[in-house]
């Protein structure tokens, strides 16, 4: 973890960026590659070549960025600013849960997924009292499933594996 | 100038207790965002765009607007009382506003912001009510091939995005096109779907929105204890009130500042925060009492605060009539206007001008119930910011993803929103502007339809087409030069700071 944290300086970060957007329009143009109107493309196409125009001198960018910054600040600020760069435990679990909440959502409906969810992300978020854990949780469903189930008419997630059940 | 049979319609449909109540409501939930440092009066709309999915037109829209009146003026509660712009329109209000604090007026200024808000706001629905018909009349003379060049011309709003520089803005707002123009196109081919049947109508643009602003602001959030720290409880009605009054003593000021924030509010690439800025300047420049800006200047924070809320009617206009939206908030008026299966463009005012008409005369109504709301959010202001983010943050994210979910009852939808809070988050942290995106994924689409149409129409003359059309020629102009001034101004202000 800590060899991880050394490698993804900023500038490796930004460099991530760059590269995902230029792969993500790789993938783009091989998507449409089997379209066979030009009409289809017309926009799409220049936008596709410009992007990779522009991902070289973006790179050249940091690059000169970076030596600027080494030349000039030194090790302080490179130091605060790899600290910021980092990604905290608490938002790393906050991510993580959250994706896990949608997935389960899918299965088990909203009702118990977000009152399994609700609590934990409070508790990562650092909430410790029990009170707050339990009665915010039940307060936040039940109002929503209020709002939109009975109030906007608009079902939420019942979940395959309790569907017909509840 | 105005439609009268119109307006009169659009008032008597706007008339009932119900859209009062709405107007109330999102003032309020405006106002309390807006004083939100990191949240914004733009976060509201996106909470509760899905919210109003299932409403009328008219409804929806005057309880939209509200929480787009209320945020802008929501931004200069916290920006005075601790020197914190709730959001990025009252920058210019901490620069007096919170000198005034220091000095124990801070009730004062409040109420010299709420009054300034509520009279500039009156004044930019009174332009927009006054030139959107003449307005939308001219834009219907717009062919595809001066549409594409409107969308074009939107895009160059990319090319003044400040943050992160000139290119990266421009690559974040070729990603933002590319994703817009996923989804079916008109010739009937699958484009970019990767074989996914939830993405043929393209990506939605509520959960891209709520994803790439909301929630890539609380993976931000978590990481601090509150949204803004220290507080400052105050309880003066009075001092409020007589604040309010002092407004009118700055005759002159409001109406220059009213002037820039309207004109301002209406080119897509400013928005509010330049608008304001643009007058706190003028203010000092015009005042016999130069060297108290900054101290605790009155005029300063009624210059600031006239000018945030006049930009919204100036805003409105180019986003009704043009479809082009200026800023965050009104990308997601857009999408609430798309979402009611409306075409944005200048046919959007001819055909439902009644309820247009309404919905203006819902801002008059609403800018008048703005100095309640204010007043009473102002006062109890200090609670809402020792709300920690503990609490704050995961009743938000619930709700920013149901609220999506529930737009098409696709848990897609949902993790949509997740997979664009992760892309904005990511995006954010490494200097990429996201309103870039956002302006991509709006325009963009707009622009390959209408460059399709063009090319439609004109065939192989299309590109001769552009410019032997004055208009379009005209639009040619002023788009290059939207790009190409603030790379311009931009180099002078280096070699200015240098020398």
């Amino acid at each position: 973890m800590g060899k991880l944290r050394n490698i993804l300086t900023p500038f490796v970060h930004r460099i991530i960026v760059a590269t995902s957007i230029l792969i993500f329009t790789l993938l783009y143009l091989f998507e449409i590659s089997s379209l066979k109107n030009a009409q289809d493309k017309l926009l799409v196409n220049p936008v596709i070549w410009i992007i990779f125009l522009l991902y070289p001198i973006i790179i050249w960018q940091e690059w000169r960025e970076k030596r600027k910054k080494e030349t000039t600040h030194e090790a302080t600020n490179e130091a605060e600013s790899e600290a910021s760069s980092r990604l905290s435990k608490k938002v790393f679990l906050f991510m993580i849960s959250t994706l896990l909440y949608l997935v389960l959502m899918n299965y088990i409906g909203f009702i118990i997924s977000t009152i399994a969810f609700m609590p934990f992300l409070m508790w990562v978020l650092g909430t410790s009292s029990k009170k707050i854990l339990i009665i915010l949780p039940i307060a936040t469903t039940v109002v929503l499933y209020l709002l939109f189930n009975n109030l906007l008419g608009i079902p939420l997630p019942q979940g395959i594996i309790l569907q017909g059940v509840l | 100038m105005i439609d009268w049979q119109s307006l009169f319609d659009g008032i008597i449909l706007f008339m009932n207790w119900f859209n009062i109540l709405l107007i109330i409501l999102g003032l309020f939930l405006g106002v309390v965002l807006g004083a939100i440092p990191g949240l914004t009066g733009s976060l509201g709309i996106a909470l509760m765009l899905p919210v109003t999915f299932t409403m009328d037109p008219l409804p929806a829209f005057v309880f939209l607007i509200a929480i787009y009146t209320g945020g802008l003026f929501g931004g200069a509660i916290t920006a005075v009382l601790i020197n914190t712009p709730g959001s990025p329109a009252a920058v210019a209000t901490t620069l007096d506003g919170y000198p005034m604090t220091q000095k124990g007026q801070s009730g004062k200024a409040l109420g010299l912001a709420v009054g300034s808000s509520t009279i500039g706001g009156l004044i930019g629905a009174l332009v927009l009510l006054l030139i959107i018909q003449p307005l939308a009349t001219f834009a219907l003379k717009f062919g595809p091939t001066e549409m594409f060049i409107v969308a074009l011309f939107g895009l160059t709003i990319i090319s003044s995005v400040q943050e992160g520089g000139f290119i990266k803005s421009i690559f974040a707002g070729l990603f933002g096109v590319l994703l817009g123009t996923i989804g079916m196109t008109d010739t009937g081919a699958m484009r970019g779907t990767f074989g996914n049947v939830y993405l043929l109508d393209g990506i939605p643009m509520i959960p891209a929105l709520i994803g790439l602003f909301a929630v890539s602001e609380l993976f931000f959030l978590a990481d601090k204890q509150f949204v803004a720290k220290n507080t400052s409880e105050q309880s003066y009605m009075s001092e409020i009130l007589n604040g309010i009054k002092r407004v009118f003593k700055y005759p002159f000021n409001i109406i220059r500042s009213s002037a820039i924030g309207v004109f301002v509010g209406a080119l897509p690439a400013a928005g509010s925060t330049i608008a304001s800025l643009l007058s706190y300047n003028e203010a000092k420049r015009f005042s016999k009492k130069k060297e108290m800006f900054g101290k605790g200047n009155e005029e300063g924070i009624v210059a600031a605060e006239t000018s945030n809320n006049a930009s919204e009617g100036g805003a409105l206009a180019t986003m009704l009539v043009l479809g082009i939206p200026g800023s965050a908030s009104t990308a997601m008026l857009l999408g609430a206007i798309i979402m009611q299966g409306w075409v944005p463009g200048p046919r959007l005012f001819i055909d439902q001008s009644t309820i247009l008409y309404g919905v203006i005369f819902s801002m008059f109504v609403g800018l008048l119930f703005l100095i309640l709301v204010g007043g009473v959010v102002s006062l109890g202001a200090g609670h809402v910011i020792n709300i920690p983010t503990r609490i704050l943050v995961p009743i938000i994210v619930i709700f920013a993803l149901i609220g999506a979910f529930a737009t098409r009852n696709l848990l897609f939808d949902a993790i949509l929103v997740f997979i664009f809070g992760i892309i904005g988050w990511y995006l954010r942290r490494n200097k990429y502007p996201i309103i870039a995106v956002v302006l991509g994924l709006i325009l963009g689409p707009i622009a390959d339809k209408e460059l399709l149409k063009s090319v439609q129409l004109h065939g192989s003359e299309t590109l001769m087409a552009f410019f032997t059309r004055p208009v379009s020629l005209v639009l040619i102009i002023i788009t290059v030069l939207g790009v190409l001034l603030p790379i311009i101004m931009e180099r002078v202000n280096k070699k200015k700071t240098a020398s």
